[in-house]
């Protein structure tokens, strides 16, 4: 159910209140109808009481005291009153000039259900019939006494006498009333509206604010925040979640922008130099071999822009998830010396050397070339950043939680509160862009996004002037059980 | 004149240097902030190419030092930063200009001799000294219409001369902008090099345009 919330409230208030007066309305006309039922059965109870006073039995038959007496005289109301007798076995003995002589079935309706009810007279009008025995005893509500008059009338043979009257009246009045009651519950319930409408709206006068103040942040205006302090009990939540959504939207596009900005100046650096080495080979005529080391050097930095876009696309598919691990038996020790002597003469030459501290038999199933890509990168970093005395410990073993790699090497100054931004992309140590190393501040990012696809995690401290990194992987011995 | 490039990537700052070195500035050439910082205290350079994201110190703390210590160097700053907040931020913290990478090496060269004709309060890139016409740009010599051959060092002498018009330039003034850190120093290469030029200004019997003031240096300038 969408719409305003200012219409729902004012509906669901309309709703509540009409179902209330409604409810109440009901409960009051029946009420009053059980209550006026209740009168017309008094008051056929005094006509049946006049009838039975005027009642004279004799030689076996029923008489009326002042002969045949027109309905009008027993009517309360305009409308004649009806009436039968029968005997005890149910014969009629007399009934009203005005039924004729037509017989309504009142003996049966009486006789299945004798209680006071509705019936339909002889014009299908309806009628409210009630009996009453006639008998020696006490009156009472339904037994009449006979005149004293009539001694010959034995106790134990009581006449019933039928009384029925037209309800049209009473109907007439239910009919008013019902309709009567409809009215001022309609008009309850438009009146509610009409004055709640206002009070209404001053209530959710901090939501519309809330509101307004919401769609007035876009990208551009992300600092903004919202006083939750300022806001209704129910919606303090609501404005707490939509500041964390915000702060850490602000983030997201400050690292967005940071990212491109870095690829840009990542990228901005190797072009200039190209451009450079070929604006002033091309400035004036040169000798060949001057030709050629211009080239060459062309050459180099076209393979570092290759390398960082590489890198970049590589990152691009692990964020994705679109790098197909395919797990295969591998070698960790292998690995790790493959990797190390692709690189040591590099490191030799800065005087870096490697002390290894590998398990035996570590067989393992994984996927190689991320293993490859983690291990190139961890160690490269180590043997390019390591201080003196340029040593770097490499450790594998595998235990009860999986297997795990380190590289640790001397670094004096990386505090231990920035260690987590080595996984920050484009991060540098040394926030220089000099093309040390090919990685452009991306190697560790993408060991982290390399590790986290092969299910595991990478782990950096500083401590004690050494950075380790350790690689945790959820993958046992193979062979193991 | 004399130029210093800080700059940490090496083939700009190898290239650029070069191709300086090829249109007549001595240069020099710092790999990293801590250097670049020495070399731009230690020598009045007529241009410092400063580059913002410098090992050990960055271009910012390399500027701000400078002002500070009340160098007058033009500075043109080299980076690969184009946000309008970071060349304002550059231009007010006392650069002269800015050049985002990658950039020409002709406009660096133009923007280079700009800032040198603006720190002697030259126009235009054309000297006159009585009948001698210097172009800067093109580097070409003329007196009395006829052009005269210069070699890369006797044109940087004479154009740094020219620039001082009637001032007495001394010899260390000449050594600091004419000779970059790596030329071979000696008591007398100003002196034998003004010896050079003379010759050639005058080869056809042309007044004197440079002269000697006895143990404090030179001036060049129409003899009163």
């Amino acid at each position: 159910m969408s719409g305003s919330l200012q219409t729902r409230l004012l509906l669901s208030l309309a709703l509540g209140a009409s179902t209330v007066l409604l409810g109440a309305g009901g409960l009051l006309y029946s009420l009053i109808r059980v209550e006026l039922i209740a009168e017309f059965d008094s008051a056929i109870s005094a006509d049946a009481r006049l009838i039975a006073s005027r009642l004279e039995y004799q030689n076996g038959s029923i008489e009326l005291e002042h002969g045949d007496f027109s309905a009008s005289s027993f009517g309360l109301s305009s409308e004649p009153v009806l009436y039968q007798f029968f005997d005890s076995q149910g014969h009629l003995l007399s009934q009203s000039e005005t039924l004729g002589s037509e017989d309504p079935h009142w003996w049966k309706i009486w006789h299945a259900r004798p209680v006071a009810q509705f019936v339909r007279s002889r014009d299908q009008s309806r009628a409210r019939l009630a009996g009453f025995e006639l008998t020696s005893s006490e009156a009472d509500e339904h037994e009449v006494s006979f005149q004293q008059s009539q001694p010959s009338i034995a106790p134990e043979k009581p006449l019933t006498l039928l009384v029925a009257r037209s309800t049209r009246g009473l109907d007439r009045t239910l009919y008013r009333l019902g309709w009567l009651l409809v009215g001022v519950c309609g008009g309850a319930t438009a009146l509610s509206l009409a004055v709640s409408a206002p009070f209404v709206r001053s209530g959710l006068r901090p939501l519309l604010a809330t509101s307004a103040a919401i769609a007035d942040i876009d990208s551009k205006s992300l600092g903004q925040r919202l006083d939750s302090a300022k806001a209704p009990l129910e919606i303090r939540v609501v404005f707490d979640r939509l500041n964390d959504l915000l702060d850490r939207l602000a983030e997201t596009f400050r690292r967005e922008r940071a990212f491109s900005a870095n690829v840009a100046h990542e990228l901005r650096t190797p072009l200039a130099g190209l451009r450079s080495i070929i604006d002033v080979a091309l400035a004036r005529p040169r000798s060949t071999d001057e030709y050629a080391v211009a080239l060459a050097e062309c050459l180099t930095i076209c393979l570092q822009v290759e390398a960082i876009s590489e890198n970049l696309l590589l990152l691009a598919r692990l964020d994705a998830d679109e790098w197909p691990v395919a797990k295969r038996e591998v070698d960790l020790s292998e690995l790790l010396r493959t990797t190390w002597d692709q690189r040591s003469h590099t490191a030799a030459a800065r005087g870096v050397n490697l002390r290894w501290q590998l398990e035996s038999n570590i067989l393992i199933l994984s996927d190689p070339d991320l293993l490859k890509l983690i291990f190139r990168n961890l160690l490269e970093n180590a043997a390019t950043y390591s201080d003196a005395p340029y040593e770097i410990v490499a450790a594998a073993g595998i235990d009860e939680s999986g297997t795990r790699i380190s590289v640790q090497n001397p670094c004096a100054d990386l505090p231990a509160d920035t260690v987590e931004r080595v996984f920050h992309r484009f991060w540098r140590h040394d926030e220089s862009r000099s093309a040390t190393g090919l990685n452009a501040g991306l190697g560790l990012a993408l060991c982290q996004e390399a590790a986290r696809a092969l299910g595991g995690s990478l782990l950096a401290t500083s401590e004690n002037g050494q950075f380790r990194i350790e690689l945790r992987l959820p993958t046992c011995r193979l062979g193991s059980d | 004149m004399r130029v210093l490039i800080v700059e940490d990537y090496a083939p700009i700052r190898v290239n650029v240097a070069q191709g300086l070195r090829e249109e007549g500035f001595a240069v020099d050439a710092a790999a990293n902030g801590q250097d670049g910082l020495w070399f731009a205290q230690s020598q009045n350079y007529d241009v410092i190419i400063l580059d913002l994201m410098l090992p050990k110190v960055d271009g910012r703390s390399i500027l701000r030092q400078l002002r500070a210590t009340g160098r007058k160097a033009c500075v043109l700053i080299l980076t690969a930063r184009n946000e309008i907040d970071d060349r304002v931020n550059c231009l007010n913290a006392g650069a002269d200009d800015y050049l985002v990478k990658p950039f020409a090496f002709a406009e660096l060269l133009a923007r280079v001799r700009t800032l040198v004709r603006r720190k002697y309060d030259q126009v235009v890139p054309l000297i006159h000294i009585g009948d001698l016409e210097i172009e800067s740009a093109a580097r070409v010599v003329r007196r009395g219409g006829r052009v005269i051959e210069l070699t890369s060092r006797e044109y940087m002498l004479l154009e740094y001369l020219a620039v001082r018009e009637g001032q007495l330039v001394t010899r260390s003034e000449i050594w600091e902008h004419v000779y970059d850190f790596h030329a071979e120093g000696s008591s007398n290469v100003v002196d034998v090099y003004v010896g050079y030029l003379r010759k050639k200004l005058e080869a056809e019997g042309e007044s004197r345009l440079i002269h000697t003031r006895r143990g404090q240096g030179y001036w060049i300038g129409e003899q009163k």
